[in-house]
């Protein structure tokens, strides 16, 4: 039995402008010491979900079922969520100086922490295990940090202390929105690979909130690919990177420098993300995509089984075997090129 | 399945002009609007309370612009003091409101209705003109001790702290007193004269936050001067508080003006005011004589000071919409 | 290899016309705010410490770095944004490093930049007309309001915006319109050196790769040089012809875009490039992983000799002892230089390298000590 299953999430906030979709329909589930990622730019609901499911987001209608080792959090009292909070599912943002108190010391805010969630441990066991902590996630001389403020810190330490906070108790889920985006590169690669180390070790679960794609191949075993709220792709990792098959997850891929030749245009997706208030009919993704057809705008695709490989489902209308979907691509790209044939043929 | 794909392109480009999205052509976070005044306009139109409030305000200016109808239809001069018994009893006090005077006479004789109706154009005009001076002086004095910094702001500092260290009614007098010849530009001038340094530090510190913004780095790459980046960039900026501000000051200069009449050394008599009209009616008041020569400028002073505040409110909430946001991710 | 290290070491002529900018020794020091009662400090963040740089006519440099390596102030050197505590900037033959405000005027005009933050480099209250006809009102272009307007929407449409949205705000547009609007307001006078600091980094990934195109296109067009600033490698290596690799105020290494890429020589150049995740899983499980111990030193008090030796690899007493120069090693050509005793050679396993420092010997500041 997975960890975590979430089935068929919708979050929605109302504003004076509208309703916001925040989330729609979507599910997913984690196991045990896997990696879920979870791919998406700004507005797609990535972040909303899980905050939903800790029980974060105030004043949204929500629907849906979140089961957590088979209990629905959904269905659980605020106390109830308080214990789970911390203890078996944790939680580490992006910006981990808005997360640590700026005027309690780093080790401080970890004993109160261990404190609250089990009154019996005393204060002196309580800093040892915050200096334990602090040194498992890589932070040199705990025994000294372990009383500094937040701000003598440098970025990736903080980040690192949150992590040390967040595995305080042991939690069976961790998750992590974007917690490197903020960071330099090779700091980035350091509090990764603490993760991986940690995961390794304690055998937690995984959920990685990220708009890069790069960090996704490093890090997750199954990924989700989230576009206006709703699902646009779930694969394992080989499945969505090799064997992709919705036009964001391509778009997405194409747009990336890193990716094909070196001095050739890149291939950006055209146009804007929609307004989650005004969605586009159909398919949320119809106004960008190559490859619109003409059910594409006006139904709404659901996550259809793509033949081949792993579990992988997408939402969209191309063809699931594998060689229809490239004859198909193929005969758009010729079209596409004969077109800017064409107009640069023409501009000159 | 396949049919059409690639038929429905969108103009049969690869890259569709970056401007197409199909839907409403803005990013999640917002609507398609106007100025950010347009947005809190709209939001302001929202707050029942302000609109009530305004309305009144409508009222009490409509009031002050047509007090000589008043005068006509009553039929009774705002200066004009009557003997009548309707106006004065035989021993000199004044008469309860009738149906000759709506709300009594005063201790002249005067119509108290018709000398309210006046007294609201004093207040107005003040308030207004005194908030008017304050706000700009403030604002110039915040945009230069800001922006400059330096030896500037350090003098211009420790001017506002001077300035919001005397203690404001004493010195009103005293200056009021030196001036010699009160006219309603002295009683302006002395009201701002205290109220510009409040300002002064407010914009300041908006002005500290707003030079450090990238777009005022962007206005000095383009080769800008100091000058028109403070009149070009960063006033605009600051107008919105100001805005706010001065709503909230308007009711204060009102009362401001209502106490230095109130002490006698504001608009002098025998002008109609409300705060020489509240002053006046103290004598009678221990005697329970004359509750409406207390009461009924007292309630229009109330009245008009409330009004401004709650507007002030709403303006202040309207440009700041904190509450409205949510989470776009 | 001496003969290539003088050849690279001697300073081309200063009128050299295929240069647009020189930077020499370019050296920026900020005094630290004082946290004592005393006002007087007498430290200083080294932001820039000793930068020599060429920018070449209708070239596009990269310039990367993470945080606190001066790339950002360098930038705001050369477009005098900030004044130089030393050295010397020239700009099209003429020495720009001193000059006063009054007299920099008329070479901002051929000198823009374009910002990291599309939120915050557009003043919110104006409309977007005003604030890309700004330089033009500054600089006297145009005779009239209706000639501005339409230098206006000319500029608009190059940068891919509708310009029947002139009278719009900035709050109407998505970051990525917002930061077309960024570089219409820098083209409108058709400069002739553009530097970008991290343009793309604050928005989407499906908008960087627009704006990146839209970069190129305009370049093509119009003949503009970029001086480009990423912390972002991949977006740096696809838009630029020469790459420089800063840390801790200096420069590193500095070559051509592929060959700092595939024979990257310094040990700092190589932990930069194996860190930059790469989506494709495959790939990614094969290459280098280079794990850089500790974080960035302060640039308050930079560490002695090398900058770099506190976290190096290969770190030995001479990274201590002498500050190794920034000239082309092993057997690259004059164009290649990096600032390396013991540069890595094509095919060297840096992961496997072990310093023959101790911990002790290394000479840094605390990491942390104060406040980054």
């Amino acid at each position: 039995m997975p960890l975590l299953e979430v089935e068929d999430l919708s979050v929605s906030f109302s504003t004076p402008d509208g309703v916001v979709q925040a989330v729609r329909n979507v599910s997913f589930s984690v196991d045990a010491g896997k990696t879920l990622g979870i791919v998406g730019e700004s507005g797609s609901g990535k972040s909303v979900s899980t905050q939903t499911i800790m029980g974060l987001t105030r004043g949204a209608s929500i629907s849906g079922r979140a089961f957590f080792e088979g209990t629905d959090l959904f269905s659980m009292t605020p106390r109830q969520m308080q214990g789970v909070r911390g203890a078996e599912i944790a939680m580490i943002f992006q910006d981990p100086l808005s997360s640590l108190h700026p005027y309690y010391r780093v080790g401080w805010q970890i004993v109160e922490m261990l404190r609250a969630h089990d009154k019996s441990i005393s204060k002196q066991a309580a800093r040892a295990r915050a200096i334990d902590l602090l040194r498992l996630v890589g932070i040199s001389r705990p025994e000294m940090r372990v009383d500094d403020f937040p701000h003598q810190f440098s970025g990736g330490m903080r980040q690192r202390a949150m992590i040390a906070m967040a595995m305080a108790l042991n939690p069976k889920l961790l998750i992590a929105d974007e917690p490197t985006t903020a960071l330099d590169v090779t700091v980035q690669a350091q509090v990764l690979e603490v993760m991986k180390r940690l995961q390794q070790e304690f055998g937690t679960a995984i959920i990685m909130i990220t708009h890069d794609l790069g960090v996704i191949a490093d890090l997750a075993d199954d990924i989700m690919v989230m576009y206006a709220g709703g699902m646009a792709e779930k694969a394992d990792q080989d499945d969505l990177f090799y064997r992709l098959h919705h036009p964001y997850t391509e778009g997405l891929l194409q747009s990336l420098p890193g990716y094909g030749d070196e001095r050739e245009r890149l291939t950006p997706i055209s146009g804007q993300p929609p307004s989650l208030i005004n969605l586009p009919s159909g398919c949320p993704f119809h106004p960008r995509c190559p490859y619109v057809m003409d059910v594409c705008i006006t139904d709404v695709p659901p996550m259809r089984e793509v033949a081949g490989g792993g579990p992988h489902t997408s939402a969209c209308w191309l063809p699931t075997e594998a060689t229809e979907r490239a004859a198909v691509r193929a005969k758009v790209q010729a079209r596409l090129a004969s077109l800017e044939s064409a107009e640069a043929g023409g501009a000159a | 399945m396949t049919q059409g794909v690639g038929d429905a392109l969108v103009a049969g480009r690869a890259e569709a002009p970056p401007e197409f999205d199909g839907s409403v052509a803005a990013a999640s976070r917002q609507i398609v609007g106007r100025s950010p005044f347009y947005l809190a306009f709209s939001r302001l139109r929202r707050d029942r309370a302000a609109i009530i409030s305004f309305w009144v305000i409508v009222a009490i200016v409509l009031i002050a612009i047509i007090a000589p109808v008043f005068a006509t239809i009553t039929g009774h001069g705002v200066n004009h003091q009557y003997r009548g018994v309707e106006a004065l009893s035989p021993a000199g006090q004044p008469h309860a409101p009738s149906s000759k005077f709506w709300f009594g006479t005063d201790d002249q004789g005067r119509d108290i209705l018709v000398r309210v109706a006046y007294g609201a154009r004093i207040s107005l005009i003040i308030g207004i003109g005194a908030t008017a001076i304050t706000i700009i002086v403030g604002v110039l004095v915040g945009l230069i001790a800001g922006y400059f910094g330096g030896i500037v702001d350090t003098i211009i500092a420790r001017i506002v702290d001077v300035v919001l260290s005397i203690p404001y009614l004493l010195f009103a007098i005293a200056l009021v007193s030196v001036l010699g010849h009160i006219n309603l530009w002295v009683v302006m001038i002395v009201i701002a004269a205290f109220g510009w340094a409040s300002v002064g530090r407010i914009i300041r510190g908006q002005v500290l936050s707003i030079r450090e913004r990238e777009y005022i780095e962007a206005a000095r790459s383009l080769g800008a001067g100091d000058w028109r980046i403070i009149f070009h960039d960063i006033l605009p900026n600051v107008i919105a508080p100001a805005i706010v501000f001065s709503t909230l000051l308007l009711p204060v200069s009102i009362v401001a003006e209502a106490a230095l009449s109130f002490l006698g050394v504001g608009v002098q008599p025998p002008t109609a005011d409300w705060g020489q009209m509240i002053s006046a009616s103290q004598q009678y008041i221990d005697s329970g004589v004359a509750w409406w020569y207390l009461f009924f400028p007292g309630i229009a002073l109330v009245i008009t000071t409330l009004a401004f505040n709650i507007l002030g409110d709403g303006v202040r909430d309207a440009f700041d919409p904190r509450s409205d946001r949510l989470f776009a991710k | 290899m001496s003969a290539h290290a003088m050849q690279a070491t001697t300073p081309a002529r200063t009128d050299d016309p295929d240069v647009l900018v020189r930077v020499e020794n370019v050296v920026k020091y900020f005094p630290v705010q004082s946290t004592s009662l005393f006002r007087t400090s007498r430290e200083k963040v080294h932001a820039v410490d000793g930068v020599d740089l060429e920018i070449r006519r209708g070239e596009t440099l990269g310039l990367v770095g993470e945080t606190g390596c001066g790339k950002s102030t360098l930038a705001r050197c050369i477009t005098r944004l900030y004044d130089i505590t030393s050295g010397r900037i020239t700009f099209n033959g003429t020495d720009i490093s001193n000059l006063s405000r009054r007299a920099m005027r008329p070479y901002r005009r051929d000198v823009q930049m374009i910002f990291q933050d599309p939120y915050g480099s557009l003043n919110p209250r104006r409309r977007v007309g005003s604030i890309i006809a700004d330089p033009l009102v500054i600089h006297g272009v145009g005779d009239s309001r209706l000639e501005r307007k339409r230098i206006v929407q000319e500029s608009m449409e190059l940068v891919g915006l509708n310009p029947e949205h002139y009278n719009r705000f900035p709050a109407e547009f998505s970051g990525g319109q917002r930061q077309r609007i960024g570089v219409a307001r820098a083209l409108a006078l058709r400069p002739k050196l553009i530097v970008c600091d991290e343009p793309v980094s604050a928005l989407d990934v499906s908008i960087q790769a627009q704006i990146v195109n839209l970069l190129a296109d305009l370049q093509s067009e119009l003949g503009l040089t970029y001086l480009f600033i990423a912390h972002d490698l991949s977006v740096v290596r696809h838009v630029s012809d020469r790459v420089a690799v800063m840390y801790l105020g200096k420069v590193v290494e500095i070559a051509d875009s592929g060959d700092v890429y595939n024979h990257a020589r310094h040990p700092y150049s190589r932990a930069l490039l194996s860190a930059v995740p790469l989506p494709d899983p495959n790939v990614a499980k094969q290459r280098e992983r280079i794990i850089l111990v500790g974080d960035v030193p302060s640039p308050i008090d930079p560490p002695v000799g090398c900058r770099f030796h506190p976290r190096c690899p290969k770190a030995a007493q001479r990274c201590v002892d002498e500050e190794p120069p920034l000239e082309p090693r092993l057997d690259d050509p004059p164009s290649h230089a990096a600032a390396c005793h013991f540069p890595v050679a094509d095919g060297e396993d840096l992961a496997a390298a072990r310093p023959t420092l101790s911990a002790d010997e290394r000479i840094v500041a605390e990491p942390g000590a104060l406040s980054s």
